[in-house]
């Protein structure tokens, strides 16, 4: 029975896999993405994200203040690391490079994704690699949704709004009081303001900016439309007003 | 110590040996290039996996 034996011999003895997996760890801390055999990746990563996390511990003790008097960087932890990996280099890498990237990241630092079988063995071959340095190793195509649907939003919802709330608020205009008017203008050149920027930033929300273009855009027809119609004494005041505001904010 | 008492004939042993039989791998399509590919693991035409390139193909 094979009960609570955990890990892969790889068919070597302890001291020959222990210093394979120190080996596999620099490299893989070195070059960001290393391929190698399904088996080794998978014994490779608990060790190496041991040693990920505890540079991200080391982190995380030098940003708070939590070190002996005296110290600016965890050496003792840096010490440990490189127990393991023995290259200062590449130790400084991990501490001063990794660890900030996955400083927000709970665990999972590495991914493993099979490539098939190599030529010659027929072994298994898969590639591992930090998840936070894949994109800068080699041309990712991420967020391709995130990036197609913002377009969509933001230019296909304002134009059929534009015509349903011009529609009904010229209907409003003649026959309502001029009073009206003048109310609704006086509150949005506040909006005006603020929306060119809150669209670029809070694009992934496309709920926010559907709503405040609806504000904003029909109130600029409104104004455009309802000053030579009616509201002769009021609106152009206010008209005249506002009308060298909103050039300005839209420039 | 218990020994075979009969040499087993070719026939028998190859009757056993019916029953050795190679498996084909499960295979699906890349969503991508529309190629055949192994099963959780990247397409080896495009290079693609899980919607992002993990491997350049030339």
């Amino acid at each position: 029975m094979i009960h609570r034996r955990v890990g892969r011999k790889l068919k070597r003895t302890a001291s020959h896999r222990k210093a394979m997996l120190c080996n596999m760890a620099s490299s893989l801390f070195q070059h960001k993405k290393i391929s190698t055999t399904e088996a080794k990746a998978k014994e490779l990563r608990p060790f190496a994200e041991a040693l990920i996390t505890r540079a991200k511990h080391a982190l995380q003790r030098e940003q708070q203040g939590q070190l002996p008097t005296g110290q600016v960087i965890d050496i003792h932890n840096r010490r440990e690391v490189y127990k393991s990996i023995r290259n200062k280099g590449v130790v400084q890498e991990l501490f001063d490079t990794i660890a900030p990237a996955v400083a927000t990241r709970p665990g999972g630092y590495t991914r493993i994704v099979k490539l098939g079988t190599r030529r010659g063995d027929a072994g298994k071959i898969a590639i591992i690699e930090l998840v936070d340095f894949a994109a800068s190793r080699d041309g990712i195509i991420r967020t391709r949704r995130k990036k197609t649907t913002k377009p969509t939003v933001t230019k296909s919802a304002p134009a059929p709004m534009v015509v349903t709330a011009v529609e009904e608020e010229v209907i409003e205009a003649p026959v309502a009081d001029v009073v009206e008017v003048p109310v609704e203008v006086v509150e949005i050149p506040e909006e005006i303001v603020e929306t060119p920027a809150e669209v670029e930033v809070i694009a992934s929300n496309s709920e926010d900016v559907t709503a405040e273009v609806e504000i904003t855009s029909p109130a600029e027809e409104v104004i455009a439309e309802a000053t030579p119609e009616s509201s002769e004494v009021i609106s152009d005041e206010i008209s005249t007003d506002e009308s060298p505001e909103e050039p300005k904010a839209e420039a | 110590m218990p020994n075979p008492k009969r040499r087993h004939s070719k026939s028998r042993r190859d009757k056993r040996r019916t029953h050795y039989k190679a498996v084909a791998p499960t295979t699906s399509t890349c969503p991508n290039c529309n190629s055949v590919k192994l099963s959780h693991a990247a397409c080896p035409d495009c290079g693609y996996y899980n919607g992002r390139k993990v491997i350049s193909v030339e």
